[in-house]
């Protein structure tokens, strides 16, 4: 490497020494700051938030909230006290579109009390981290994103975001242990958790009734009776062919994607003797879906669940808004996973939406200060009101607007069985080969020869990448 | 007799517009010099600190500190920006250099005038001259000017990624640095296997849809031209616009649609088929048939334009020509074969690489029918339909692998521009435009 850098130096020198012949006096390192490249973006992006259920992961073991001390309504604040913003503060919030009525109240709210103004800019989460990357350093980016979880590792990695510091004990203290853990990395909290996104088992009340989402097998039994696949009529769907939503049989069954809570890539899970017991549960799954794999997409079985087709419909939190009576006609009831045959928990995977605040911004404190504010249980509840997002604060499940909803209700028992998705970078290694297995498991290959080759080709992947 | 232009040339080269001066052109001269001092200025104050990180790439990383309950940002230097910015000194310095050769040039080209016992132009009558004997260059020297940095420094800029080590995980500013690794990224990419093995794969497969997908939307609109323009046809207006119809629904969406049409199990292709007591293919789930589902997709989106191409040839087709093989006895088949197809391929064949060079590169049909899909385990980051192109985004926006991305896209730049000036220069259209100069 050496030896490149010295031709290109060679190169550019002799370019040098050829262009300013019969000059004065040659000089070099007097540095003054370059001209900055402004690398103008535009602002404002298309399209609505991500309604896709691709995109989380963490450590920890989603042990629900036992005990919250419920702190004094009205501001908790009260007893804690507040970081110093900057003077002449202004901020910038990246979101998506679906939160901007939430966040201009707020933060005209917020200006009120602390004459700090705050800008919402359109800009969804999953596209954030790329735009910070360039839009930073160049002095456009947020100063305050929202993102999930699983861009955590690579956003600490490219040294994007500020750790949560000032306000790390209160968040420990007020969120659920899932989702802080899902926003801390080697010890260290970075984000500032909101809420968390799972899956769980929506049905149509028109269809079937709730006793018959009472275990696995009773699913089974129900949609054989139900299923006329010539007609395209089946009881129960869901993306057969989305590794997604199959670990929840994985981890449920004690496989996992990285040991050590999804931190160690060197200890891959997915083919030990749990993992293939989980895929054997996958495909007796067959039973109730009798067709190919590839052939159950988003689309189909969306659109088969909102036209009344289809009874038992696998999908996430992100669907709640959808799924409404206003929206389909019918009433729409939810359950948790129902326990595996062998009697264990199905542990779904759950994403966390988090505030960040950028390495680039000129007033972190400001930042913290409206973030603070954001969380608090009063902003939360009015979140919760305007935009439907269940919040991962402690205590929140007592909230009168939740309480009225039982599908709200179900996420938040949901939430007390799940395992946030891996944030460390090696995940993007895992999506294709494992992906790959779906199908030839389904239709019925060896599974334990299908998964060892994955994790060979998983393997693989990872020694290429931290190349 | 004095031997000015020697003078002038060479007074000129020491200080730029001292020529021009000498000559007794002094506001031309006068502005040379401004320029000259500012360029000096610039470069001394500019061209150190761009060297420095251009060869570097910078050497203090951005750290963290915690400064009682927070951390604070120690910034660093951002190999990324540090490349642009060195490239942006790069090409001003560049064109200094072009202003200083020119300067040169014009010094000696006027004291050589004097020799001759002419007067060189006074300033107003230089920019007269300009304006109207000069005006093309003139107005074409703005764009020129946005094309050296708004495309051409781009280009080098991602030709350079290529040598670097940028990537994620462990190279990405500003927490990292990137450094020059020469070849590596090359080497990576065709030797270690599986990464070779991705490429040949993904690249053997562009190659084949590059072609196919060309050939089939060509042919395809041919034969419906064909059949449109055939005189027996009626309603040929109708039928025209009819057929323009895939294109003029925009692609997004028809695509997206296809993807549910061609769906297996539930879509009405094979609900069709199954009324006919037929079993339909995995179209999207079985690697080979994905890829046949995809040239149909295409082929259906790009018919159209093909057609009203060829269509508006065909009319240009003399008739007398078709009589004169009527009365000769030719079959329709040899009036196709020598008289239609030759003038329609006369016409296209530039437009057909034009169109192969699209389809090469055709990101939207691949990303939005199958994005990739079926899942290959055996590629790196790519599905068994993924072209180059899409290989490329999900590599860098997907993994963050930028050298790698910027390899493939010089390798695909390498092949298209070959490919596109080799057929150019052999299209008959071409060399007639020689022969009418």
């Amino acid at each position: 490497m050496k030896l490149t850098k010295a031709w290109f130096m060679l190169a550019t020198l002799m370019l040098m020494v050829f262009s300013i012949t019969a000059c004065g006096p040659q000089s070099s390192d007097n540095a003054n700051a370059g001209t900055a490249a402004s690398n103008s973006a535009t602002t404002g992006s298309t399209t609505t938030g991500d309604g896709s259920g691709a995109g989380a992961g963490g450590a920890g073991n989603g042990k629900g909230n036992g005990s919250a001390q419920q702190p004094a309504a009205g501001t908790d604040a009260a007893s804690e006290e507040d970081i110093q913003p900057e003077d002449d503060a202004k901020l910038v919030i990246w979101e998506g579109s679906e939160q901007q009525a939430f966040l201009e109240e707020m933060a005209k709210q917020f200006s009120a009390k602390y004459n700090i103004p705050v800008e919402f800019q359109e800009v969804k989460p999953t596209e954030q981290m790329n735009r910070l990357k360039t839009d930073g350093p160049a002095g456009l980016g947020a100063d305050i994103m929202v993102m999930p979880h699983d861009f955590l590792g690579e956003a600490v990695a490219a040294g994007l975001i500020m750790p949560n510091d000032f306000y790390a004990e209160e968040t420990k203290r007020h969120f659920a242990p899932a989702a802080v853990a899902a926003v801390t990395m080697d010890g260290v909290v970075y984000g500032y958790p909101r809420n968390m996104e799972t899956f769980l088992l929506f049905y149509n009340k028109d269809l079937v009734k709730k006793e018959d989402l009472a275990s696995w097998d009773s699913i089974i039994t129900f949609a054989k009776s139900y299923n006329e696949p010539a007609k395209n009529k089946f009881g129960f769907l869901y993306e057969v062919n989305n590794y997604y939503f199959n670990y929840a049989f994985v981890a449920g069954n004690g496989g996992y994607i990285f040991g050590n809570n999804g931190t160690d890539p060197q200890d891959i899970g997915l083919n030990k003797p749990e993992a293939v017991k989980a895929m054997e549960f996958y495909r007796s799954l067959r039973e109730a879906i009798p067709i190919k794999a590839a052939d159950i997409t988003f689309d189909v079985k969306t659109n088969l669940f909102q036209t009344g087709k289809l009874p038992i419909n696998m999908d996430g939190v992100w669907q709640l808004g959808n799924f409404t009576k206003e929206k389909l006609g019918f009433e729409v009831g939810s359950v948790p996973l129902p326990p595996m045959p062998n009697g264990k928990q199905p542990l779904p995977f759950a994403g966390v939406k988090s505030y960040f605040v950028s390495t680039f911004s000129t007033y972190p404190n400001a930042s913290k200060l409206f973030i603070d504010y954001v969380t608090s249980q009063t902003s939360l509840s009015t979140n919760y009101a305007m935009t439907g997002i269940i919040p991962a604060r402690n205590g929140m499940e007592h909230d009168p607007n939740i309480q009225k909803n039982e599908n709200s209700l179900a996420f938040i028992e949901q939430f007390k069985h799940v395992q946030p998705m891996p944030y460390i970078i090696e995940m993007r290694a895992v999506w294709g080969p494992i992906t790959a297995t779906l199908e030839p498991i389904w239709d019925g290959a060896d599974i334990s020869k299908t998964l060892n080759k994955a994790v060979e080709d998983i393997k693989t992947a990872i020694a290429q990448q931290s190349k | 007799m004095k031997p000015y232009r020697i003078v002038a040339a060479v007074l000129s080269a020491i200080v730029m517009g001292l020529g021009q001066l000498y000559n007794r052109q002094f506001v031309k001269g006068g502005l040379l010099v401004a320029v000259y001092v500012w360029g000096w200025y610039y470069a001394l104050t500019n061209v150190g600190q761009s060297l420095w990180g251009l060869m570097t790439l910078g050497e203090k990383k951005q750290r963290l500190e915690l400064v009682g309950r927070v951390y604070q940002k120690v910034a660093g230097d951002h190999s990324i920006f540090l490349l642009v910015q060195g490239l942006i000194v790069l090409f001003v310095v560049l064109l200094f250099i072009a202003l200083y050769v020119y300067n040169i040039r014009d010094a000696y080209r006027n004291g050589l005038l004097r020799e001759q016992g002419g007067k060189p132009r006074r300033f107003a009558a230089s920019v007269k001259h300009l304006f109207e004997q000069q005006f093309p260059q003139l107005i074409l020297s703005p764009p020129l000017l946005f094309i050296f940095f708004f495309s051409v420094l781009p280009l080098v800029f991602s030709v350079l990624i290529a040598f670097t080590n940028y990537s994620s995980p462990k190279h990405l500013p500003p927490a990292n640095l990137v450094d020059w690794t020469g070849f590596a990224a090359f080497t990576d990419l065709f030797s270690l296997h599986a990464w070779a093995n991705t490429f040949y794969g993904v690249f053997s497969w562009t190659v084949v849809w590059a072609v196919l997908s060309t050939v089939t939307t060509f042919f395809g609109g041919f034969a419906i031209a064909l059949l449109v323009q055939q005189p027996i046809t009626r309603f040929k207006a109708f039928w025209r616009t009819i057929f323009m119809l895939p294109f003029a629904i925009p692609a997004f969406v028809s695509l997206l649609i296809m993807r549910n049409m061609f769906n297996a199990q539930f879509g009405p292709i094979n609900q069709y088929l199954a009324w006919f007591g037929m079993e339909g293919p995995n179209w999207l789930s079985d690697p080979l048939w994905a890829k046949v589902t995809i040239l149909l997709a295409n082929m259906w989106l790009g018919f159209p334009i093909s057609m009203l191409l060829i269509i508006g040839i065909l009319t240009t087709i003399p008739r007398d020509m078709y009589e004169a093989a009527e009365v000769d006895g030719a079959s329709s088949f040899q009036k196709f074969r020598k008289i239609t197809f030759p003038s329609v391929m006369f016409s296209l064949s530039p437009i057909l690489i034009t169109q192969f060079a699209g389809n090469f590169n055709n990101f939207n049909v691949i990303y939005l029918m199958t994005n990739g899909r079926p899942a290959n385990s055996d590629y790196q980051f790519a599905g068994s339909t993924d072209i180059l192109i899409t290989w490329l985004y999900n590599l860098s926006i997907t993994n963050g692998k930028y050298n790698f991305a910027s390899v493939i896209s010089i390798v695909i730049f390498v092949l298209l521009a070959s490919i596109s000036v080799w057929n150019f220069r052999r299209t008959r259209a071409f060399k007639e435009e020689d022969g009418l100069r």
